[in-house]
């Protein structure tokens, strides 16, 4: 009898390691890769509120900018936040989860997005297209709030450097897709906030992410235009 | 005259190098109304890659002459997903090509469809 006792103890000693060690490796439910859903999601309004300020900045900007000729996506611009919130084309989103930081990586022109977790913004953050993220965690609920967002007219959300975006990203229909509820107040660019609901769907198990190198037309281009220039002035 | 000649060789070899350069045109450059705007020709250049991808497509006029046009279609990225085989469009193969025309009147599309000599479609 004394001899079964150091046995139960060795038993419930593994069952409890076991359980542990597989409390510790799962993984909160929005990590993995996503794929934007479009039959579900909200675009940012077409007819959006603008105030006089934003108006006047959009008008300027689409009266001096040929729509084809001075197309920034022709020069691999990537519009940055908020419209990296928004989805936008198919291409998929990998969210990786620590304790300390949650990265977004967009295949979408290799954007990366980092969440600090647990932390305020600095006192004055230095203006980068994605901006500054901070998150926490309400429940299975990750809340990231931006800010520090390099004024840009162009893209699907002309915005100021005073945008402020809060998205709230849960996993939803049992893991099936992604909720992601955005909210972006501006007060240079819009009377009022605008709330957009983006959903992605789980993608198939084999998908990779793929690298999304942008700019070897654009260097083809400028090696077709040195050669050129050698043939015209170097004698043969 | 032997250097005017040599030029005219050098500049005729850059021609035919010619690179696809870089392509994304915003969709307001094309007619997306119109979507099945149809070419057939020989490819000259094809190149799958980021934002577009590329090909010039030589084509027969009705008097006899040919014109280069420029097609530009989806992403490497996507068409990777979507299952195009890269391996089966190669330069010199006959092909079809269905799409958007340009909305300007030059000689260019975005394809959505690519047909193969042997039936084979490889979709948006």
């Amino acid at each position: 009898m004394s001899a079964q006792r150091p046995l139960a103890a060795v038993a419930l000693a593994l069952a409890l390691g076991v359980t542990l060690a597989s409390e510790a490796q799962k993984e909160p439910a929005i990590a993995g890769i996503w794929q934007p859903d479009a039959s579900r999601s909200q675009r940012f309004p077409a007819q959006t509120s603008y105030t006089d300020e934003g108006r006047r900045i959009v008008a300027e900007w689409r009266a001096s900018h040929d729509p084809i000729e001075d197309d920034p996506g022709k020069f691999c611009q990537a519009p940055g936040m908020p419209s990296l919130a928004l989805g936008g084309a198919d291409y998929p989103v990998e969210i990786v989860v620590t304790e300390r930081q949650v990265t977004i990586l967009m295949e979408l022109h290799q954007q990366i997005r980092r969440v600090f977790m647990n932390q305020e913004h600095p006192a004055r953050p230095f203006p980068q297209r994605n901006g500054h993220s901070v998150g926490r965690w309400e429940g299975d609920t990750l809340v990231v709030d931006t800010v520090g967002i390099k004024a840009l007219t162009f893209g699907s959300v002309p915005h100021s450097d005073r945008v402020h975006v809060v998205e709230r990203i849960r996993a939803v229909d049992g893991g099936a897709a992604l909720l992601n509820e955005v909210t972006i107040t501006d007060p240079v660019m819009y009377s009022g906030s605008v709330s957009v609901q983006q959903y992605y769907r789980a993608a198939p198990a084999d998908t990779r992410m793929l690298e999304y190198e942008c700019t070897e037309g654009m260097w083809e281009d400028h090696e077709a235009a040195r050669a050129a220039r050698k043939a015209g002035t170097e004698k043969p | 005259m032997r250097y005017t000649l040599a030029i005219g060789i050098l500049a005729t070899a850059l021609l035919a190098m010619a690179p696809v350069g870089s392509a994304h045109h915003s969709p307001v450059a094309f007619n997306t109304q119109v979507t099945d705007f149809e070419l057939k020709g020989v490819i000259e250049t094809v190149e799958m890659r980021n934002p577009h991808s590329v090909m010039k497509l030589r084509v027969a006029e009705q008097d006899g002459s040919t014109k280069l046009w420029d097609i530009e279609f989806s992403s490497v990225n996507l068409l990777l997903r979507r299952g195009w085989d890269f391996d089966r469009i190669k330069v010199g193969d006959r092909v079809t090509c269905v799409g958007n025309p340009s909305a300007t009147g030059k000689t260019e599309m975005y394809m959505w469809s690519l047909v193969l000599a042997d039936g084979t479609e490889f979709a948006r």
